[in-house]
Parts: C-alpha cells; sequence; structure tokens
C-alpha cells in the first residue's frame, strides 16, 4: 500500500516537470502499474476478519476498504487513458500547455489523497486526506477561469471546509471517547482500536460524534440540505475531473461515514444511525429527482444524478440487512462505472459543441453518431434499464427495504426513480433526436473508455467476479449487521 | 487556578467571536481574530504546563506561528492589495447578529448540559465555550457577503474546534495536529488566489454577487 501511495504521490510531483506529450502515456503506465499491484494486494483478503497492516498500523486494508480502493484504480486508469483525447481536444480550442501541465499536477495529488483516504486505519490522516482531495480539487474546479467556474470553486472551497471542519469536530469527540479506554497518542484513533474495544465507550458520545462526522461527510458526499457546491463543482470541472469526482470522491467520502457507522453499530447501542442515514438518503432523492427534471444544463444534471445514486447507496445501507448491503455495496461499483461512462461521453459532446445547455443541442444522431450511441447507452444504464448492472443493484436495494418493512421510503424512492427516468430520457432524447448540419470528427481514445466500461457494466449484471463476490459477501459482518 | 485561567481564556476566545460580528472593517476583524488565536495559543501552553506533555508546547508554539503570525500576514496583503472597499456588506446587520448570538450560545449550552462530560477533562465549561464559538463561526460565513470575511468565519470557526479539542483531550497526536495546520494554511492561501480570481473576474469581492450557478 506504502508503494502506490509513495508512487502515486512522486508522479505527482514529477508529471509537473516533464513534457505534456511524455505524461499522457506515463500517466496511463502508472495507474496501471497501480492497479496490478493493488489487485495483488486485494488477492490476500478472504475472511472478514482479514487485515493487512502496514507503516506502525498506519495504513490498512480489509475488505470493505479494498471494493473503494479497487474502484479508485480502476477508475483513475480509465480517466488517464481518457484524458490524453480530452487535453488533445482542449489544447486545439486553445487553452495554454501550461495550464495542463497543472492539470495533470493537480490530478494526481487528488488521486493521491484518495487513496490515502480509503487505505489510513486513523482517523486523523483520513480527515486531513479528505481536507487534501477539496484543495486539490479546489483548482481543478475553477480550471476554466472564466466568472462561473470561479463562482463554483469558491463555493466548493468554502462549504466543503465548513462540512470538514464539523467532522473535524465529530473525530475529536470520537478520540475523547476513546483514548479514556486505549490511552494517549495516535493508537487511539486507529480504527481497528477503536473498533476492537467499540463495546467499551460512551454511546452517547459517539453517537453526537457520529452526527457531526455524517454532516460533515455528508456534505462532500452530498446529502441533500448540504449539497449546494456539488452540481456547480461537478459541471465546471474539466470532464475527466468531474468522473473522477462523481465515480470516486463521493464513494470515498460515503466509505468514511460508513467506518464510523461500524463502530457505532458495534458498540451495541443499537441501530439509531440508520435512521438517520435513511433520512438524508430519501430526502436527497427526492430532491435530485425535482432538479433532474427541471435542468436545463446536461453536467448538473449528471451531478444531481451523482447525488442521487450516492443517496440510494445510504438508502440500502440504512436499511441494514445482509442482502441491502450487499446490494449497497455493487451499486456503489456500479455506479462508479457507469457514470465515469456517461461523464466521458457527454465529454465528448461538450468538446465538439461547446455549450453545455441541453436544448440548444440537437441532431446528436447526424453530429456524433458513436457518440450518440455510447449516449443512449449510458443513459440507459445510469438510469437501472436492464440488462445494465444498475437495474439489479436497485432491485436488489428495493426488494430488502420492503422485506425489512420500509414500506413507505421504498414506495417514495420508486416514485422518484421513475421520475428520474422521465427527466433522463426526456432530456437526453432531446438532444440526440433532430435534424443538424454539423458533423464532428469522433476519436477512438475518447469513445474507447465508455464502451469499456459499459461493456463491464453488462457482464457485471451477470457475473460477479469470485474475488470480488467474496470480498463484498464479507462487508455485511464488518458494518455489523443487524441479522439474517 | 489553571482551570480557571483556561476557562477564562475560553471565554475569552468566545467574546472575542462575538466581537467579530460587530466589527464592520476587514482590518479590525483579521485584528480580532489574531487576538483570538494568541489567547488559544495561550490556552494550550497553560494546558500543557498542567499535564506537563511536551506535544502541547508544540502545538502552542505551531498555533503561534500560523494562526498569529503567517495567516494574519497573508490576510493583511491579500486586503491591501484588493484595495477595494474595506467595508464589510452583510446580510443581517450588526444588531440582530449579536442578537442571534445570544441565541447561538444559549443553544450551544443547551446541547452539552444534554451530554455527560466524565473522565478526566482539565476544565469542563470548555465544550461549550468552543460550541459557541464553531457555530459562530459558521453564522458568519453564511450571513457575509464579502469573501474575506467568509475566510474569517472559517478560520474562527476552526479556532473552536481546536480550543475543543486541547481541553478535552489534551490535544490531538502529533501527527493529527500538524496536518490539520498545514490544512488550514493551504486552504487559507488557496482561498485567498480565489479571492484574487473573484477580484478579477467580478471586478468585486462581493460574493453575493456570484449568482449565475444557480437553478
Amino acid at each position: 500500500m506504502g508503494v502506490i501511495i509513495g508512487l502515486q504521490l512522486i508522479w505527482a510531483v514529477v508529471s509537473y516537470f516533464l513534457n505534456l506529450r511524455f505524461v499522457y502515456f506515463v500517466q496511463i503506465g502508472i495507474t496501471f502499474i497501480n492497479l496490478i499491484l493493488g489487485y495483488s494486494l486485494i488477492s490476500k483478503i478472504n475472511n472478514p476478519q482479514d487485515r493487512i497492516f502496514e507503516l506502525n498500523n498506519l495504513l490498512f486494508l480489509d475488505s470493505l476498504n479494498s471494493i473503494v480502493f479497487l474502484i479508485i484504480l480502476i477508475i483513475s486508469f480509465f480517466v488517464s487513458i481518457y484524458s490524453i483525447a480530452y487535453v488533445k481536444r482542449e489544447l486545439k480550442a486553445g487553452i495554454p500547455e501550461r495550464n495542463f501541465k497543472d492539470y495533470y499536477f493537480w490530478m494526481n495529488a487528488f488521486i493521491f489523497t484518495m487513496l490515502v483516504v480509503v487505505l489510513s486505519n486513523n482517523f486523523g490522516i483520513l480527515w486531513i486526506a479528505i481536507e487534501g482531495t477539496t484543495l486539490a480539487t479546489a483548482f481543478l474546479v475553477n480550471f476554466y477561469r472564466n466568472k462561473e467556474a470561479v463562482e463554483a470553486g469558491w463555493k466548493y472551497i468554502m462549504l466543503c471546509s465548513i462540512g470538514i471542519a464539523l467532522a473535524l469536530f465529530g473525530i475529536i469527540l470520537f478520540y475523547y471517547s476513546s483514548f479514556s479506554v486505549l490511552g494517549h497518542g495516535l493508537q487511539s484513533l486507529n480504527w481497528t482500536n477503536i473498533y476492537d474495544v467499540s463495546s467499551k465507550l460512551n454511546s452517547k458520545l459517539l453517537m453526537l460524534a457520529f452526527i457531526f462526522v455524517l454532516v460533515g461527510f455528508g456534505t462532500k458526499v452530498g446529502f441533500a440540505p448540504l449539497h449546494f457546491w456539488l452540481p456547480d463543482a461537478h459541471s465546471q470541472a474539466p470532464t475527466p475531473i468531474s468522473a473522477l469526482m462523481s465515480g470516486v470522491l463521493l464513494n470515498c467520502a460515503f466509505y468514511s461515514i460508513l467506518r464510523v457507522q461500524a463502530i457505532i453499530n458495534n458498540n451495541g447501542y443499537g441501530y439509531d444511525t440508520s435512521k438517520y442515514l435513511m433520512f438524508f438518503g430519501v430526502l436527497t432523492v427526492v430532491i435530485s429527482a425535482l432538479f433532474i427534471i427541471r435542468q436545463v444544463d446536461y453536467k448538473r444534471l449528471l451531478a444531481y444524478s451523482s447525488m442521487e445514486h450516492m443517496a440510494i447507496i445510504a438508502f440500502a445501507f440504512s436499511v441494514n440487512t445482509k442482502l441491502s448491503i450487499f446490494a449497497g455495496v455493487y451499486h456503489l461499483i456500479n455506479h462508479a462505472i457507469v457514470k465515469t461512462s456517461i461523464f466521458m461521453t457527454v465529454g465528448s459532446i461538450l468538446t465538439s459543441f461547446h455549450t453545455r445547455d441541453i436544448f440548444s443541442i440537437r441532431g446528436l444522431f447526424k453530429a456524433l453518431p458513436y457518440t450518440s450511441v455510447a449516449l443512449i447507452l449510458s443513459v440507459f444504464a445510469i438510469t437501472g434499464t436492464p440488462p445494465f448492472s444498475i437495474f439489479m443493484s436497485k432491485l436488489f436495494i428495493l426488494i430488502s427495504s420492503f422485506k425489512a418493512g420500509f414500506i413507505i421510503p421504498s414506495i417514495i424512492l420508486m416514485l422518484a426513480l421513475v421520475l428520474i427516468f422521465g427527466g433522463f430520457i426526456y432530456h437526453f432524447l432531446n438532444m440526440l433526436m433532430g435534424d443538424t448540419d454539423k458533423r464532428y470528427k469522433e476519436d477512438l481514445l475518447i469513445l474507447l473508455p465508455p464502451f469499456v466500461l459499459l461493456f463491464i457494466s453488462l457482464v457485471l449484471s451477470f457475473y460477479i467476479p469470485e474475488k470480488i463476490l467474496i470480498l463484498i459477501n464479507n462487508i455485511p459482518e464488518i458494518l455489523g449487521v443487524k441479522n439474517g | 487556578m489553571v482551570k480557571f485561567l483556561v476557562e477564562f481564556f475560553g471565554a475569552m476566545s468566545l467574546f472575542l467571536a462575538v466581537a467579530q460580528l460587530s466589527s464592520n472593517r476587514l482590518n479590525l476583524s483579521i485584528k480580532i481574530y489574531q487576538l483570538q488565536s494568541v489567547f488559544l495559543s495561550t490556552s494550550i501552553l497553560f494546558i500543557g504546563i498542567v499535564s506537563s506533555e511536551f506535544e502541547l508546547y508544540i502545538s502552542s508554539f505551531l498555533n503561534f506561528l500560523i494562526k498569529v503570525i503567517l495567516i494574519p500576514f497573508f490576510l493583511f496583503k491579500v486586503v491591501e492589495k484588493i484595495k477595494l472597499d474595506r467595508e464589510i456588506s452583510m446580510y443581517l446587520n450588526i444588531t440582530n447578529s449579536l442578537l442571534f448570538s445570544i441565541l447561538i450560545i444559549i443553544f450551544a449550552f443547551y446541547i452539552s448540559n444534554k451530554i455527560n462530560i466524565t473522565g478526566e477533562v482539565i476544565a469542563k465549561q470548555i465544550f461549550p465555550l468552543s460550541l459557541g464559538i464553531i457555530f459562530i463561526g459558521i453564522f458568519m460565513m453564511l450571513s457575509r457577503k464579502k469573501a474575506l470575511s467568509q475566510i474569517i468565519g472559517f478560520l474562527t470557526m476552526e479556532n473552536g474546534i481546536l480550543l475543543a479539542g486541547t481541553s478535552l483531550t489534551k490535544g490531538m497526536p502529533m501527527i493529527v495536529e500538524i496536518g490539520v495546520f498545514f490544512d488550514v494554511f493551504v486552504g487559507v492561501l488557496m482561498a485567498g488566489v480565489l479571492v484574487f480570481q473573484i477580484k478579477t473576474t467580478v471586478e468585486n469581492i462581493d460574493t453575493s454577487r456570484l449568482s449565475d450557478l444557480k437553478e
């Protein structure tokens, strides 16, 4: 783990000084090496109790974070391939080459901080790394330096800083409750140590800490009343970064909440945490559905869709049965893959048309035929149409929540999903249909990653690799599932 | 005695956070923040003397270096360079914000009464005081229009968190504390750069003019 993180950090610094033409390809190489190294680490984990420690117990890997770890590595590999074509197109459009050196530096720093978030065993270091993701992406959000981008950057850094500061307070409360048992020092912030003594901790204090952490990291996940930065930031950032933020960063923030929840579930205080997660989940799905219907900017629409999917995942974890947690993790993987693919196709449209307005784009089938095929397939995949895997995971989530007796929230969720489906189909068919005399060139490199990702999503709905299945099935026990 | 001093410095920090709400000039706000940070460093130093933890001396020193010298120096530079109106404009006027801050403080004491703080704590009353500072910081960020006063609101809030951290737990572990200082420092630097960008694109640092992105 230390090797992967170190490699990423060194590469982030080195990439700043290299020629851009060289950076393109080394970037793919580095992310690929990391992917191989990461997979070989993950393959050592078989049981829920398996933990690999490194660096004086500061880094660790178990079934829960190896899933998120794998997602980061896969998505950053695909984004590295996609970035080449994207950057070349933007260079042609007249953005100076120097800006893209910054782009690669911040992107690698961003991936580095996310890796630290998931691999860190220590809540303090996890907090530092999450604040680090905000700082690393702030200058990517206002990459285009126009008025909207600066506004999005400002909102992003301010709102996320408030949120994350609240989470720091939650972590201090955590430390306060754990150091009476574990003693003073770095080890009483280690997740594995707190987890092992969780039944001895003060439950009320833990609950207060959880609320602060939920609100704090929930800002970063984009839960409903705290989401105002999200559509702005995701729509203004360069498209490969939007894909990374939507598909991976939100998962990292949500993963941090899950770690805290796991401790409280094992504390024996009950499952009150689930109520809060369910509240935020249902509220966020409803609000994002309302905004998706009346959206005029397709990248903002996708940002709201990310909120919706994170909320569905939160809902799945709040139901807290074995099936629902399986479905939640499954959905987390599917969403990361499909959202990256749809952002990539949309990026191809954006670099051709140079507008984000839905109603000023018509006749995509004629202007960009292959991209349109990818787009329509991605739209069906993201809204949960069979045979794509998001359909399967949504189905599992709804079945599990009906089984567990959450009838009314499940019905609200289903209605919101129908609205979202309608909104997606309406907006994107509007762009695809119609007549136009424009015709743009399409690159292989910009189309290949989305098609491969869509294919993976298709495969995942019928067949989950044995290794991943073992990991997913281990997660309920780590999280302290209710029963059955 | 030390308990009294620590609580006294905590109370002074809360008082300065309220005073922050009543200031209508950016320069004054930065000075108030500087003074608040001095109190905070002294309070950490006292806790360090009592518990004879060496880490707290370092923490106090770093706090002094970053929050009393470096960040205010940088913010004064930004104010000087922007040169625009130094008046702070806000959504809620000073009288109403002060009245609202009373409610905030009562609320902070109310919720901390609900939680039993047990175990070895140097100063129990620090907990509601720091909660008050945190909420006032959030309130400042929401009620001010100028980008710079929002940064100061964030810094005030961060001071409140640090106060809670050191007096409840004798400070977080050293590595974490250094990381937090680093993040706050870099965050303020980046926010400062963003203020310049707002200034060049909008020709003002009034964030209420940043309103293109909405539904």
